[in-house]
């Protein structure tokens, strides 16, 4: 196998030089990214097409991947999502990986040192990664996603009957499916697009549309701020959901602050305590941003808390309108929160049996929470707001607050 | 598990709700955990609930409910819970009599399998392909089950096997802390099966898809508590299949757990007490919550040790029955090194030779060898694949998945690099549970290629590597994991840095918290030189992991390390029997005469008096050893099988047997107490019932014995434990054997004194303390007597007959203790080894007319005919000798369902089972005889046996 060369930049440190080798070489500029690393023993392939690892070096912990063919039917993308992998080994008795990562364009290398690249990652948090080339340029720090293509290139119709309007920051084929899969009528729409679309038919898609979800993405929500203005004409007024990159849009419209984490959320192991259910669900969590618990609006109630370090992973808005941090259609991943999309589902389903039921507030009294009848709150499941009403108190609740130490 | 410093109070007691009862009544309990015990604990809860006697003393159970264990257990329940959740399970019924079964095997089609309900380890299963084997087995089945019940089932052989531990809390949060594939197929037991961890083979769908249906059991049995549940995946139609839920800590759960490094028994302890997951912090990390799922960035091994090197007549196709007596496990970072360490963890000092036993065969034999599943399938793959044979051939016939036949040809073919490559590696790599992610901190590591992250050893301390166990075998069991459980814990005390080298998953020295530093990894030259250079050790401890852990001695011995345990001048003398012998007449010590003989041509020249046993040099568990009464039966022995040679020829001494453990400070030795063997010499001593203290001598002879031994250990030179076992032989001691090291019966004597030899040994070790130091206080026993009975494995193992002799057969011993009388005692240890008299069922004892005058006297067989039937049979003579009618009781073993010790001639035993029936248990047993009625005569008093010596 031939050589690979690459380096490493940790903040505030000297440069480490490392010598891998290429198992499928795809490379044809210099490239400069994150180093990432994800947890997940298997769904080597979807994380390999997951949009949102788009500008990312994606690191896999797991030293062996390929253990099992490819099944083309679980690919999350047509193209890949990180455009470098490394990992200690690649196992390919039949030639049909190499053929893959060719295939999407995806550059392979073997290092035997991961599990020293993961700790540097941990310790550091950000690490860039620079393939091939030696200089050293500060790109990095910059705006590094790189565009999501649109799905289709027919412009977008404000369709005639009811459907579910799917925002696509990179989405994820997995969280199409399982709409697919509960007959749930939608179209999607490039956010670009839905920046323009948005504004000029605002009316139109209100009464048209039965909701919005906001899909998964890449990078930094921040640096879809042109957005946001757009979505706050649309929350609470359909319901409005979001996952993972729109969960963190959704709670930026709303005036919620994004902060960074150390090095991210990227595995199928992430515990999430619902405050609902008093319970711990496993998901699929794949981001280096989170929404920042301080000084969240009050319209914010946080319906889910990460397990292990206490940031939010999921958010409600109101009555209609909810989101969540992880990945709750899995894939890679545990379909522990699958029930998502069955709450998806229930609420649209009764909003468009009778609107006027619905007790919408309206975006200028945005700064208390929408009232809630008991009755209506019974249906969102575990989804809902949690045991007390207030705000404040389920802010405080975190898990493990009386945590057992032996 | 029963060491005074694990648990407040410890009971000796057999398993069974009546000693619960007593228990319970003794020490005030309100709570009971009843999951942790395996299968034995579980269906005493059954019991209990079953009889309400929980009601009686109001009793909490933590842990699932009795509906909970029954949904799983029963398996009518568990097929209608299946059917309600829409999972798939195997056609199946349950069937109370043949004919009954007969009719659903009709509706499901041949080939069947068959389990017995609520047995362990599947004992009494297996499968079906006609309806004359289907007979057969049902009825086997029928008896073995307590409920009389079997489950027929369509056989799922051939598809993936697949483990899930699972855990869940009152609050509903569910868990899966560790995926396990078997790399055998359905149809092998998983204890038997060769597993890798994590899932490797199936995408992340079908992984994903199984985890859920585990969940949603989970929930819907309202299970609490650490749980596995089995699925079988067929990737033909694409089918996943609950095979069975086990609602208790299993097997299995000690290997995940250790390999993961997630304690599952500590944190299920704490769910039953009622807290919830999301509460627990994560013992590993310290800092996040113990409510997730392990992440493992390395692949796990797991290889089962068999017995059929020893029971050689055993059938050694793999089926539903469990047969591995132990087992080893590995890490690495390919498939490939961490399978390569398990199989050397396996076979000890792993060569070629194991290979080469399989060159002479034909291909066609090979490939049909691959589909008997014997236990050395694994070598018969690397064969195959080193001949070319096609790969679709040895997929069709072994039915592994192609990710490890791939594998398995990749390691063939570059067996030697691979082999070199998995020893060289110095660095090691931390078990974290979460591949890095958060900063962790556990005792577990392995080697590997990745950067070291060996632990600093703390300022100030010595650091001392401990060589474990590993894997249990017969002749070597936990009791020498017990002693290197002791010593590390005792080093600690001493502030010490205890760095444990082992590979045996279910013992307590790779423990999560035992040990400062483990090292899992086969032993090796390479393996144990780098740990003692790396932690810079200050001595290595060989000696008390048993003789595996003592092997490495040849290894090591030009390493020039500080080997704390074993002097090279007594080594020299004790592990080789021809110094041995010189030495003893040199310093006019008693033994049996003995003979080495380097060639077949040299037999004749043995001027020995017969009988006489036969043993190789350097064994455990009396491998190969074998007595013979006469010249021509040697000869005969010798012609059969010239591969034996060179060989020792000791002359065989009858008498009664006496052991001791000891320890010496160079100069003399120090025991708390004699055992006495109640089998005659012969039978090995793990196989023995030993009363201890011993009854029949007397002061006079304890004094002899004692100088005795002060003799041996002044001339050998020895410091720390030492093991002697002496035979009573017209008026004289015997020394038959020396061992210097911790012995299988060390464990009996720390659970029967007030202090611990083993603590002592340290003292004399490393603090260089006398005997004379010693505070004798430590080591008055605790209770007045005590037995032990070994216990067999007559069930499970079939087509083994536990037949007393030098080669060792019990796999497991009780320890029976009262103050009342030997006779209380005893009773105790026979209810533990299930000789319980029941309403049904007798146990017959069989004494042969010329014992009558000896031991038997008539007013002693009145008092005891409550318990026991007897039965007098003329020439029932042990014949210890009788080696040439083995054959004839193997083919017995369809019996199995009564325990034969001693020998009888078969025509004896058929006569026998006309006289009792097939109901009872049979015991027959010169020990058993012989402290039956001496404790019966009188009431003994210490020094006055009826047999004083």
């Amino acid at each position: 196998m031939k050589k690979m060369n690459f380096t490493l930049s940790p903040l505030n440190q000297p440069i480490v030089d490392c010598e891998g080798f290429f198992f499928a070489n795809n490379l044809t500029e210099k490239f400069s990214g994150e180093l990432v690393f994800t947890t997940s023993m298997s769904g080597y392939e979807q994380a390999l097409t997951d949009l949102s690892y788009q500008g990312q070096v994606l690191l896999f912990t797991f030293p062996e991947i390929g253990t099992y063919d490819i099944q083309v039917d679980r690919l999350q993308a047509l193209t890949c999502g990180p455009k470098i992998t490394i990992a200690k080994k690649f196992i390919d008795p039949d030639g049909q990986l190499r053929k893959f990562f060719n295939q999407h364009g995806i550059t392979a290398i073997e290092y035997p040192y991961t599990r020293e690249l993961t700790k540097m990652v941990r310790k550091n948090g950000s690490l860039k990664i620079q393939m091939a080339h030696q200089e050293n340029n500060n790109v990095f720090d910059k705006n590094n996603v790189c565009p999501i293509r649109p799905r289709n290139s027919i412009p977008f119709q404000v369709p005639n009957k009811e459907k579910l309007l799917v925002i696509d920051f990179g989405i994820k084929e997995s969280i199409l499916k399982e709409l697919n899969q509960r007959k749930l009528d939608y179209d999607v729409i490039h956010w670009k697009e839905f920046i323009k679309v948005g504004r000029k038919h605002r009316n139109k898609l209100l009464s048209q549309l039965k909701g919005i979800l906001l899909s998964n993405g890449p990078g930094n929500p921040e640096d879809y701020q042109e957005i946001t203005p757009v979505i706050l004409n649309y929350i609470n007024l359909i319901p409005t959901f979001g996952i993972c990159l729109g969960h963190q849009i959704l709670a930026l419209s709303l005036g919620a602050k994004i902060e960074k984490l150390h090095f991210g959320h990227h595995g199928n192991n992430h515990p999430v305590y619902s405050h609902k259910d008093e319970k711990v669900y496993i998901t699929s969590q794949n981001h280096n941003y989170v929404v920042t618990k301080k000084d969240l609006p009050l319209n914010c109630q946080i319906s889910f808390t990460h397990a292990n370090d206490n940031s939010i992973a999921g958010l409600r808005y109101g009555p209609m309108s909810f989101s969540v941090q992880f990945h709750p259609e899995g894939c890679p991943g545990p379909t522990d929160t699958y029930k998502f999309f069955e709450d998806i589902n229930q609420i649209i389903h009764q909003y468009s049996k009778d609107k006027s039921k619905w007790n919408f507030d309206t975006p200028n009294s945005r700064k208390t929470p929408g009232k809630i009848s008991v009755a209506q709150s019974k249906t969102f499941s575990y989804w809902g707001q949690g045991r007390s009403l207030s705000v404040r108190a389920l802010n405080s609740i975190t898990p493990r607050s009386n945590a057992l130490r032996y | 598990m029963t060491s005074e410093e694990i648990a407040d109070q410890v009971y000796f007691e057999p398993l069974s709700l009546k000693s619960v009862e007593m228990i319970i009544q003794n020490e005030n309990i309100d709570s009971i955990i009843y999951t942790i015990g395996g299968q034995n604990a579980l269906n005493i809860f059954l019991e209990m609930v079953e009889s309400k006697t929980h009601q009686k003393y109001d009793i909490n159970f933590l842990g699932p409910s009795y509906q909970s264990v029954m949904e799983t257990e029963s398996r009518e329940l568990f097929k209608e819970l299946m059917l309600d959740l829409k999972l798939q399970i195997a056609e199946s019924y349950t069937a109370n009599s043949v004919n009954e079964a007969m009719i659903y095997a009709e509706k499901i089609g041949f080939p069947i399998s068959i389990r017995p309900t609520l047995t362990m380890g599947g004992t009494g299963g297996g499968f079906a392909e006609d309806i004359e084997e289907f007979d057969e087995k049902v009825r086997t089945a029928l008896d073995l089950s307590p409920a009389n019940e079997v489950l027929i089932e369509k056989s799922l052989k051939g598809t993936v096997e697949l483990e899930y531990e699972m855990i869940r809390d009152h609050q509903g949060t569910v868990l899966n802390l560790a995926q396990l594939e078997n790399i055998d197929p359905v149809g092998i037991h998983t204890g038997d099966s060769m597993v890798v961890a994590p899932i490797l083979s199936l995408d992340n769908k079908t992984v994903q898809e199984m985890r859920d249906i585990c969940c949603q059991i989970l929930n819907a049995t309202n299970m609490v508590g650490g749980c596995n549940v089995q699925l079988s995946y067929d990737p033909v139609d694409d089918k996943i299949y609950v095979i069975e839920i086990n609602p208790r800590l299993s097997r299995s759960s000690a290997l995940a757990s250790k390999s993961v490094a997630y304690p599952i028994a500590q944190i299920s302890t704490l769910v039953y007490l009622g807290y919830p997951l999301s509460e627990l912090l994560n013992l590993t990390t310290h800092d996040s919550s113990a409510a997730f799922e392990p992440s493992i960035d390395y692949i796990v091994t797991k290889l089962p040790k068999f017995a059929f090197d020893k029971f050689t007549n055993l059938s050694e196709d793999l089926g539903f029955q469990m047969k591995a007596t132990g087992e080893a496990y590995s890490f690495g970072e390919s498939f490939e090194i961490s399978f390569l360490r398990a199989l050397n963890s396996l076979y000890f000092n792993l060569d070629d030779s194991l290979l080469k036993k399989y060159k002479y065969f034909s291909d066609q034999r090979i490939l049909e060898q691959l589909g008997k599943y014997g236990y050395d399938r694994i070598f018969l793959i690397f064969e195959a694949f080193k001949r070319n044979i096609s790969f679709e051939q040895i997929k069709s016939q072994t039915k592994m998945r192609d990710y490890f036949l791939n594998k398995f040809k990749n390691i063939s073919l570059n067996y030697k690099s691979l082999m070199k490559q998995s020893n060289q590696m110095t660095n090691l790599q931390m078990l974290d549970s979460c591949s890095g992610e958060i900063d962790s901190k556990t005792n577990t590591y392995f080697y590997t290629e990745d950067r070291d992250e060996a632990p600093q050893i703390p300022t100030g301390k010595k650091s001392y590597l401990i060589i474990g166990p590993g894997p249990i075998k017969i002749g070597q069991g936990i009791e020498f994991d017990f002693a290197c459980t002791k010593l590390i814990q005792q080093l600690r005390k001493m502030g010490h840095h205890t760095i444990v080298m082992n590979n045996n998953p279910s013992t307590n020295s790779t423990d999560l918290e035992v040990a400062d530093t483990l090292i899992v990894a086969p032993y090796s030259r390479e393996t144990i030189v780098t740990a003692y250079k790396k932690f810079n050790c200050e001595g290595i401890f060989l000696t008390y992991g048993g003789q595996t852990a003592f092997n490495c001695y040849q290894f090591i011995k030009n390493d020039n390390l500080n080997i704390v345990d074993i002097s090279p001048d007594t080594l020299n003398i004790t592990e080789n029997r021809d110094a041995f012998y010189e030495w003893c007449m040199q310093e006019d010590i008693k033994v049996p005469r003995s003979k080495y003989i380097l060639k077949k041509e040299r037999l004749k020249d043995i001027d020995l008096d017969f009988p006489v046993i036969l043993r190789p040099s350097f064994v455990t568990g009396g491998e190969g050893m074998i007595v013979f009464s006469s010249p021509e039966e040697l000869n005969k022995y010798c012609t059969q099988n010239k591969s034996i040679f060179p060989i020792y020829v000791d002359e065989f001494i009858t008498g009664i047997e006496f052991e001791c453990d000891a320890i010496c400070d160079g100069k003399e030795a120090l025991t708390p107490f004699f055992m006495e063997h109640l089998d005659p010499p012969g039978v090995h001593s793990g196989d023995s019932n030993v009363v201890f203290p011993s009854i029949s001598l007397k002061n006079s002879a304890k004094e002899r014995l004692q100088n005795l031994i002060n003799h041996i250990t002044q001339n050998l030179g020895h410091k720390g434990l030492i093991n002697f076992q002496f035979v009573y032989h017209q008026e004289e001691f015997y020394l038959i054997e020396v061992n210097v090291r911790a012995s299988r019966s060390l464990p009996l004597y720390e659970k029967s004194i007030k202090g611990s030899l083993i603590n002592l040994s340290l003292d004399v070790l490393l603090n260089n303390h006398s005997i004379q130091e010693i505070n004798t206080q430590d080591l008055k026993n605790i209770y007045k007597y005590n037995l032990k009975l070994p216990f067999y494995s007559t069930k499970k193992l079939s087509g083994i007959l536990a037949l007393v002799g030098a080669n060792m057969q019990s796999t497991g011993e009780v320890i029976a203790q009262s103050d009342q009388s030997l006779m209380e005692t005893f009773r105790k240890g026979l209810e533990m080894t299930h000789h319980t008299p029941s309403s049904n069922q007798k146990t017959i004892i069989v004494y042969d007319e010329t014992e009558k005058d000896e031991l038997i006297q008539k007013e002693s067989m009145e008092k005891l005919t409550e318990f026991f039937t007897f039965i007098e049979l003329k020439d029932l003579t042990y014949s210890l000798f009788d080696q040439t009618d083995l054959n004839v009781y193997f083919t017995l073993s369809h019996w199995n369902k009564c325990l034969y010790r001693g020998i009888f001639k078969p025509e004896k035993l058929k006569q026998l089972r006309k006289l009792i029936g097939d109901q009872n248990n049979i015991i027959s047993s010169p020990g058993l005889l012989r402290i039956l009625f001496t404790t019966m005569n009188k009431n003994i008093s210490e020094n006055e046996a009826s047999y004083a010596i």
